[in-house]
């Protein structure tokens, strides 16, 4: 399946597959990128077809997978250069954008990318205001609030007058 | 589409917890385990589940595997003690080269054991303390058990030496058999890995082999890693003499980087992989007057531990009713 001749520049002698996202658009990737996602790998094993489709990843967000999925398959880069792209490839994003990544990292079980997608998130995260975090992840406040308050009164320490950003 | 998570657990570890949240809960579970812990314990108030699941066991190891497993958060905590014995702690970032003051003053007493910004007051042990030549402490934990331990080399007069181990969970002490004679020379184990602690002994044989080197003909050195899982020494690289006229090594990050004390008292990482120096910030006064110990972050919450502030405002308290 895998081609073995590894000096060869990636062209399209190289076997390759096509990944259509909901919206429709249609992305030629090489197989040896395809195989580093753990689902399209079982996808692609269980049977010949050459068109996968994925009904919930949107085309912007397939995008910025298969160009990870293409960096990583690239055996002419380092370990370091590939650290440093991951690095770069997170930064400057918006949460909502993550959100969407991280979602995509899962369903094609893209492991790596989902540790450092998840990361990213969390640095993000740290210094947001609890009311932020409600509102990013969609979730209900089932504190009255005096228990809200009883409970930032017992961890006063982390709540020190450190500025807590709200967008 | 049902979403397959990259690393699925067996279990989920609690099943609520994300219940009234959209997003799968092992994703949610991989995000929240790379926060600090301050975030965390600010974030116990956005639901009730979150809270729930900051407390269980499960998520507690797990944020620590991840906090440990970073290379950004390897810090040290630098314990200066000045001319006129105020202490001075600060908490030192190895990668940023950031310096951050603490908010302790005097935490160091001896029958406390301070973990970040809290502390808690262990019962004396059995031993007489007077009659104590050397006492050297090393504090380990079980993860099987989820307890906290302190253990306590002593020496006695006449040469006996004795061990004994505090756990948290079970709030006593217990004496450990040794049956080989040995001597520590710090008063503190030398280094904690993967919680437990280690020293350095001196062990009284009589086949013990002579070592001698001549200073000048060094050229390279071996650094040799102990594995006690199989309990052999490996050769893991080799590298030249550090240029710095080192004083006293002080710490080692998990990557094999050596935090040393110039004999000037300053202060400096080196990395025995590409041989670069990096001179910290200026601490001693004078040479060896501090103490340094590695940092990091954990959610586990220790049986009887109060927060320091907590402890010095019921004290104020305390000190203010007397007067009354």
């Amino acid at each position: 399946m895998v081609t073995t001749d590894e000096k060869g520049p990636l062209t399209a002698k190289k076997k390759s597959v096509i990944i259509r996202s909901c919206d429709g658009d249609e992305f030629l990737v090489s197989e040896s990128a395809a195989v580093l996602s753990t689902s399209l790998k079982k996808i692609l094993e269980e049977k010949e077809d050459r068109l996968i489709h994925l009904s919930d990843i949107d085309n912007k967000t397939l995008a910025m997978v298969i160009a990870y999925l293409s960096t990583h398959a690239d055996d002419g880069l380092s370990d370091d250069l590939k650290r440093s792209f991951d690095q770069e490839f997170v930064s400057g994003k918006e949460f909502d954008v993550l959100k969407y990544l991280v979602l995509a990292t899962d369903t094609l079980q893209v492991t790596c990318l989902c540790y450092t997608v998840a990361k990213k998130m969390a640095d993000i995260m740290k210094n947001k205001l609890v009311e932020w975090v409600r509102r990013e992840f969609d979730i209900q406040n089932d504190y009255t609030p005096e228990a809200e308050a009883e409970i930032r009164r017992l961890d006063a320490w982390a709540w020190d007058d450190r500025q807590l950003e709200d967008d | 589409m049902p979403s397959k998570s990259p690393k699925k657990s067996q279990e989920p570890i609690a099943a609520n917890a994300m219940a009234n949240c959209v997003f799968p809960e092992d994703l949610m579970l991989c995000i929240l385990t790379r926060l600090p812990v301050k975030s965390i314990i600010r974030f116990k108030s956005v639901c009730k589940p979150w809270c729930q699941l900051f407390s269980t066991p499960e998520f507690i190891k797990m944020h620590h595997v991840q906090f440990s497993s970073d290379p950004k958060n390897q810090s040290f905590i630098v314990h200066r003690i000045d001319k006129n014995y105020s202490n001075t702690i600060s908490l030192f970032n190895i990668k940023s080269n950031v310096k951050k003051q603490m908010i302790l003053d005097h935490p160091f007493s001896s029958t406390h054991v301070i973990i970040d910004v809290f502390s808690i007051t262990i019962p004396s042990s059995k031993v007489d303390f007077e009659a104590h030549q050397m006492v050297s402490l090393g504090f380990r934990y079980d993860a099987e058990r989820a307890d906290f331990k302190v253990v306590r080399i002593f020496s006695l007069k006449m040469n006996i030496i004795g061990v004994e181990v505090y756990s948290v969970n079970s709030d006593s002490w217990r004496t450990i058999e040794v049956d080989f004679q040995f001597n520590v020379l710090e008063t503190k184990s030398v280094v904690i890995v993967n919680g437990n602690p280690y020293w350095v002994a001196k062990v009284d044989r009589n086949d013990r082999a002579k070592s001698e080197f001549d200073n000048e003909r060094v050229e390279s050195l071996d650094a040799w890693v102990f594995d006690d899982g199989e309990q052999i020494w490996r050769k893991d690289h080799t590298f030249r003499p550090i240029e710095v006229n080192m004083d006293r090594l002080l710490w080692c990050s998990k990557k094999g980087e050596i935090l040393g004390e110039r004999a000037d008292g300053k202060l400096f990482v080196f990395d025995p992989k590409s041989g670069c120096v990096k001179f910290l910030f200026y601490t001693a006064r004078q040479p060896q007057s501090f103490e340094t110990h590695r940092y990091a972050e954990s959610l586990a919450y220790i049986k009887g531990m109060i927060q320091v502030n907590a402890r010095r405002e019921r004290k104020m308290v305390d000190d203010a009713t007397r007067r009354i």
